[in-house]
């Protein structure tokens, strides 16, 4: 790095909505043409058949310049895949409107969660490794050296909400770690998600300089 | 006479309905959706009427449900996305009835939107198919042109700087 200032790239941002109802509202059918309406490239798909009757969908559905549309029927989530969270996140948007606009339906109704999964790299000129091995609770390590046989180090910190359970829809994990294909960079995931649409901006809006912010207490 | 098991009988608003799955369809256009949903594969769907079969006018009254979910396999990584007026131009292209301000045009929507997909380097020289395929990179026009010349291509290619407005060569 050229000079001292941390530098945060986007690997991959992805964001979407989990959507609570018994039956997915949207008809694959109808969402390909109104995507296709509204400049997007459709997915390949084989002979479709013809309504009423209902199908169960999933995978990229549609892209537009760099994100692409990604939908489950099943689990009722849809979402999309970017470069930046930026760029989701507009993107998801446009997304919303154009299906409120042309079929009649809210992304932002009958939401179970919003979800956000993010993988920065992170270069602040120093050596990951070295850094995470400072905040490790030495104690710890050193039984589990002793277990093992081996001197031991901490490779990742992750942070998450206490008390909060994993497997509900209030839920956040940031990963830290150094990033395995470069010894030189961090690698941070993120994973967030909540039923709380203000919540989820609030979180989002900031989300590139709290991440900054908690490294710069690692390399303090 | 409609052939069919009749499992149960239920009387709705005094008129019998037979309840129960009939064995072959008994008219034409019971027919017609018989034969499209044995190739369609079509199966009764769950999650609307839980109650028993049942048929007003020879009609079944129920949804569908397509037994296979639609996997949609993506897109390659080769081609980046084009926007709708680059996709007329190549259909433009296509029918030989393009201008050559067009095509400088179209080459520059191409090129523009190759470099966010595969993101390239300004200042490199690329040669790449009108749908954006990249066939060869070079920092140079003339190592570019090396490595290209005397190859043979199923798309016509053309030659461009990133980030600069300089169309340099198609062949």
């Amino acid at each position: 790095m050229s000079n001292n200032q941390p530098k945060i790239m986007t690997h991959e941002a992805r964001c979407g909505v989990r959507l609570n109802y018994v039956i997915f509202p949207i008809d694959f059918r109808d969402l390909r043409h109104a995507l296709a309406k509204n400049g997007y490239e459709l997915s390949p798909v084989g002979l479709l058949p013809s309504p009423p009757a209902r199908i169960s969908f999933g995978g990229d559905v549609a892209r537009k310049g760099e994100t692409t549309v990604i939908a489950e029927s099943d689990s009722g989530e849809i979402g999309v895949v970017g470069r930046s969270l930026q760029e989701v996140k507009d993107s998801f948007e446009e997304l919303a409107n154009i299906i409120d606009s042309e079929l009649g339906i809210s992304l932002h109704e009958n939401v179970r969660f919003y979800w956000y999964v993010v993988h920065y790299k992170v270069d602040t000129g120093k050596i990951p490794r070295n850094e995470i091995a400072k905040v490790e609770n030495k104690e710890y390590i050193a039984q589990f050296s002793q277990i093992l046989g081996e001197d031991l180090s901490s490779f990742s910190i992750r942070l998450v909400p206490k008390d909060a359970i994993p497997n509900q829809e209030n839920w956040f994990d940031i990963a830290i770690e150094p990033d395995v294909m470069s010894e030189k960079l961090y690698h941070v995931g993120v994973v967030f998600r909540t039923p709380d649409r203000g919540k989820t901006e609030t979180f989002v809006r900031d989300l590139e300089n709290t991440l900054l912010k908690l490294i710069e207490v690692i390399e303090e | 006479m409609a052939l069919y098991i009749s499992s149960d009988v239920t009387v709705f608003d005094g008129e019998q309905l037979p309840t129960g799955r009939p064995l072959l369809p008994t008219t034409t256009i019971e027919q017609e959706i018989y034969e499209f949903e044995r190739k369609q594969r079509l199966r009764p769907g769950p999650s609307i009427d839980t109650g028993g079969e049942f048929f007003l006018g020879g009609l079944p009254l129920r949804l569908k449900d397509h037994p296979d979910k639609i996997k949609c396999t993506g897109f390659s990584l080769n081609n980046p996305w084009l926007p709708a007026n680059a996709l007329k131009l190549l259909n433009k292209l296509k029918k030989a009835a393009i201008t050559e301000k067009e095509l400088v045009k179209l080459m520059e929507l191409i090129a523009e939107r190759a470099s966010v997909h595969f993101q390239l380097t300004e200042g490199k020289f690329v040669a790449m198919t009108f749908h954006g395929q990249i066939v060869e990179v070079s920092d140079t026009r003339v190592s570019l042109l090396k490595k290209i010349q005397g190859r043979k291509y199923r798309e016509q290619i053309f030659v461009w700087r990133i980030g600069f407005n300089a169309f340099s060569g198609r062949i």
